[in-house]
C-alpha cells in the first residue's frame, strides 16, 4: 500500500531531518511510527501525502507521490494533525466536514448528507451548526477526524492525535480507530494508546528508521512507555 | 423578513451616494435622509445607545474638515460635514450589525469584490481569537515569571506573537492542503434572491434616488 524508497529531506533552518528512510505497509495495517521529538517522524508522514516532496520514491497504492498526482494521492491518504485547531478552519462544524468533500467534487447535497452521518456516527451531531473554535479538545479532535474519515481515505495517518485528550477521550478514540478498517499510520508518544491501535511499530532516531517490528516489541526494546 | 444581504449592501451603496452628493445648504434634504438610518435605528433590535456611540468615532476624523469650516466662519458648513459623516457611519454600522459578517463578506465576492481579498479576510476574522488567546497566554506566562507591563515586553511578545502566526498559518495551509483544497474555498450555503429582494432593492433605489434629486 505503501512504499518508501531512500527518502530524504532537508529543511533549510534545521538540515537533514530524513536520511535515505526505506518504508513499506501493507493494506489494512496499522503501524505506530515511535522515536524521540525531531526525530523526522512528522517529516516524514507529510510526504506520504505530497505536501512535503524530498529526495526518493514515495508510493501509494502504486501511485507516485508527485506534483501530477497530487490530487489522486490525496483522495487516498488522509492527515489528521496534531493542533485540529489548524485543521477546523470554516465557520461551522459541518461546513469543515463537508470541506474535503467538496473539493473532491462531491455535490453539496451529497456532501451534506455524508458530513451528516459522519457527524452522528462521532456523536457530534448537535455540534453541527457551532463554531469549532467552541468546541472542547476532544470534540476538537472528533471534528477534525470526522472531516478526514468523511473522505474515504485508503490510509489513515494521525499525528499526535492523544494530544489535549483526557483518558476517556483517549479510550474512545483508540476504541473509534480499531473499528476503521483502513491503512493506518499513527505517530504517538502514547505507548498504550500504540499498543491499542496498532500490531507493529518503527522507531526513528535521528531521521533514520533504526528498528522495526511488534509494537510491544519495539516499545519493550527502547524503554518507550 | 431578511434581505438578501446583496440587496442590502446595494440599498446602503445608493444611500451613502446620495448622502455624499448632497453639498452643504441643503439642510432639509440632509435631514431627511438622516430620518432613513435614524426610523431602522429604532426598528432594530440592537442596543441603540451602543450604535450611537460607536458611529461618534468617526468625528475626531470629520472634524478636521470641519475645523476648515470654522476658521473660515462658517459654522453652519462645520455642523454639516460632522453631521453627514456621523450618519454615513451610523448607517453602514446598523447594516453590518444586521447582516452577519460572513454574510456580509459573501455578498460583496457576489457582488464582484476580488475572491482572493475575501477569503483573507474570511481567514483574518475567524483566526483573529485563536492569536488573541495566543497572546493571552504568551502574557500570562511573562506575568507568572515575574514580568512587569511594560513597553520592551510588548514589543518582544509582539514580534513571537508574529512568528506563532507564521508557523499556524503555515500549519493550516498544510492542514487545507491535505484535504485537497485547490485554492478557493467552496461556498456551502448559495445566496438566494428572492422576488421581495427585488421589489425593496427598486422600491429603495427610487426612493433614495427621489429624494436625493426631487429636492
Amino acid at each position: 500500500m505503501i512504499e518508501v524508497r531512500d527518502l530524504s529531506y532537508e529543511y533549510a533552518e534545521s538540515g537533514l531531518v530524513l536520511r535515505g528512510v526505506d518504508y513499506s505497509q501493507r493494506a489494512g495495517e496499522s503501524v505506530a511510527l515511535l522515536g524521540a521529538n525531531g526525530s523526522g517522524k512528522t517529516t516524514f508522514a507529510l510526504h506520504l501525502n505530497g505536501i512535503l516532496q524530498g529526495q526518493g520514491q514515495v508510493s501509494v497504492d502504486g501511485i507516485r507521490v508527485e506534483n501530477a498526482t497530487l490530487e489522486k494521492v490525496r483522495q487516498k491518504v488522509g492527515f489528521v494533525f496534531q493542533s485540529a485547531e489548524n485543521q477546523l478552519f470554516l465557520p461551522t462544524v459541518l461546513e469543515d466536514v463537508m470541506f474535503g468533500l467538496l473539493n473532491q467534487g462531491v455535490a453539496v447535497d451529497e456532501a451534506k448528507r455524508r458530513a451528516e452521518e459522519m457527524l452522528e456516527s462521532m456523536h457530534l451531531s448537535a455540534y453541527a451548526g457551532r463554531n469549532p473554535f467552541h468546541l472542547s479538545a476532544g470534540e476538537k479532535r472528533r471534528a477534525a477526524l470526522a472531516g478526514v474519515l468523511v473522505m474515504q481515505p485508503e490510509v489513515l495517518i494521525l499525528d499526535e492525535p492523544t494530544t489535549f485528550l483526557d483518558p476517556p477521550g483517549i479510550r474512545e478514540l483508540a476504541a473509534m480507530l480499531r473499528r476503521q478498517t483502513m491503512s493506518k499510520l499513527i505517530i504517538t508518544h502514547d505507548s498504550q494508546f500504540a499498543l491499542e491501535t496498532t500490531t507493529r511499530a518503527v522507531f526513528f532516531a535521528k531521521g533514520c528508521i533504526i528498528a522495526e517490528g511488534r509494537t510491544q516489541e519495539i516499545i519493550d526494546r527502547f524503554d518507550w512507555r | 423578513m431578511k434581505l438578501d444581504p446583496r440587496c442590502a449592501l446595494l440599498l446602503l451603496l445608493a444611500y451613502l451616494i446620495a448622502l455624499s452628493s448632497i453639498t452643504p445648504g441643503h439642510n432639509l434634504l440632509l435631514a431627511l435622509l438622516c430620518c432613513l438610518p435614524v426610523a431602522l435605528l429604532l426598528a432594530s433590535p440592537f442596543p441603540k445607545t451602543d450604535l450611537l456611540a460607536q458611529a461618534a468615532y468617526v468625528l475626531p476624523f470629520s472634524f478636521a474638515i470641519s475645523a476648515v469650516a470654522l476658521l473660515r466662519g462658517n459654522t453652519a458648513q462645520a455642523v454639516f460635514f460632522l453631521l453627514r459623516s456621523y450618519i454615513s457611519i451610523l448607517s453602514v454600522l446598523i447594516v453590518t450589525k444586521w447582516l452577519s459578517t460572513l454574510e456580509l463578506l459573501r455578498a460583496m465576492e457576489r457582488l464582484g469584490a476580488p475572491r482572493f481579498l475575501i477569503v483573507v479576510t474570511e481567514f483574518l476574522m475567524r483566526y483573529l481569537e485563536v492569536l488573541r488567546k495566543e497572546a493571552d497566554s504568551m502574557r500570562l506566562a511573562a506575568l507568572c515569571r515575574g514580568a512587569a507591563h511594560n513597553r520592551l515586553i510588548a514589543a518582544a511578545s509582539l514580534g513571537m506573537l508574529f512568528v506563532r502566526s507564521l508557523e499556524r498559518s503555515t500549519g493550516i495551509h498544510n492542514a487545507m492542503l491535505a484535504r485537497g483544497f485547490n485554492g478557493s474555498l467552496p461556498r456551502i450555503y448559495p445566496m438566494v434572491w428572492q422576488p421581495n429582494d427585488s421589489l425593496w432593492l427598486v422600491l429603495g433605489l427610487i426612493g433614495i434616488a427621489g429624494l436625493r434629486w426631487a429636492l
